[in-house]
């Protein structure tokens, strides 16, 4: 596991630490009242920290990463595009296209902390072109055949080349986080519900030393998952699939 | 006595086998209906890169111009 540098507490934590401040100051007027005003206080810092993402909450691992075949699909691809980006790491001739800018960040990036390696990752897959996913066949998990499914999960390269929404967003950042070395098991495609913005989004959580999980948006944030804005949903690695609404 | 305690025992057994056997396939049904679900969730939200959410780091933006310059020139 690597080690990350912590990060500011979040806003909502650190709002209602001001509120219990400032409740105690004035907290002389009726002890009944001050106590009924602590419990909800409590209730609300509870729920601030239970719309936290961990990574080891019991109960929500669902199936393998087979078990949901249009991204089973995608890692097997980016398997096989493996070769072509160790040819090309190996040697600067064998690099074609995006592979080029691909080589440079993977052999700089790896000289960086883990915590700037996070934010280089970042900033460099949230360049490329937003493009929504058109409705296509997929492999699809109804009667094992296939389905005509909005998400299509891309490889790597794929994703350089051609651009694509949030997932796909989310996806590549996996990749290149992989091939910088970090374990499969301290990352996680993670789809959530956004509040804000009434839609589904997904985005990488990375698991700290800590066992903290912090959230790669595609805004170039890096940040604590521990913010009300998402619900979340699912989440899917190379090892798994975790239902988050059990 | 032997006999109608070895058929009571190999009844209870299928019983319980049979039971269980039900619970397995209500559950990947379970698993397949949920899987299914999760699939076509369409996941949209576009959220563009802000440059005010970048931390100051001149090592990185010197690693991310060179990347761009390297795309420039392979279009």
């Amino acid at each position: 596991m690597r080690k990350f540098v912590a990060g500011k507490p979040s806003n909502i934590n650190m709002h209602a630490n001001q509120k219990l401040v400032s409740m105690r100051r004035r907290g002389r007027s009726s002890k009944v009242s001050g106590a009924v005003a602590s419990g909800l206080l409590a209730a609300f810092v509870s729920v601030s920290a239970a719309a936290g993402y961990s990574f080891d909450t019991p109960g929500h691992y669902l199936a393998g990463a087979s078990a949901l075949p249009a991204w089973a699909q995608a890692l097997e691809r980016h398997a096989t595009e493996r070769a072509a980006i160790r040819r090309c790491l190996d040697a600067e001739t064998a690099c074609q296209g995006k592979l080029k800018s691909l080589r440079l960040v993977l052999q700089k990036g790896a000289s960086l902390e883990p915590d700037r390696q996070l934010r280089l990752v970042n900033r460099y897959v949230n360049k490329r072109r937003y493009r929504r996913d058109r409705r296509a066949l997929s492999p699809s998990v109804v009667l094992g055949g296939e389905a005509k499914l909005r998400n299509h999960w891309p490889t790597l390269l794929e994703f350089l080349e051609r651009g694509g929404d949030c997932e796909d967003y989310a996806t590549a950042k996996y990749f290149l986080l992989r091939e910088l070395g970090f374990d499969a098991d301290d990352l996680r495609v993670l789809v959530t519900y956004d509040r804000w913005e009434r839609a589904y989004h997904a985005v990488l959580a990375v698991r700290r030393s800590d066992g903290g999980a912090w959230l790669l948006e595609s805004d170039n944030s890096v940040r604590r998952a521990n913010h009300g804005q998402y619900r979340f949903i699912y989440a899917v690695n190379e090892d798994g699939i975790w239902d988050h609404e059990r | 006595m032997r006999m109608p305690l070895i058929v009571m025992t190999s009844l209870a057994c299928s019983v319980a086998w049979a039971e269980t056997t039900e619970e397995e396939s209500k559950s990947i049904e379970a698993l397949q209906i949920r899987l299914a679900t999760i699939e076509q969730i369409d996941v949209t939200a576009e959220k563009s890169p802000a440059k005010s959410f970048e931390a100051a780091d001149a090592e990185i933006d010197a690693i991310l111009d060179e990347a761009d310059a390297l795309e420039a020139d392979s279009e």
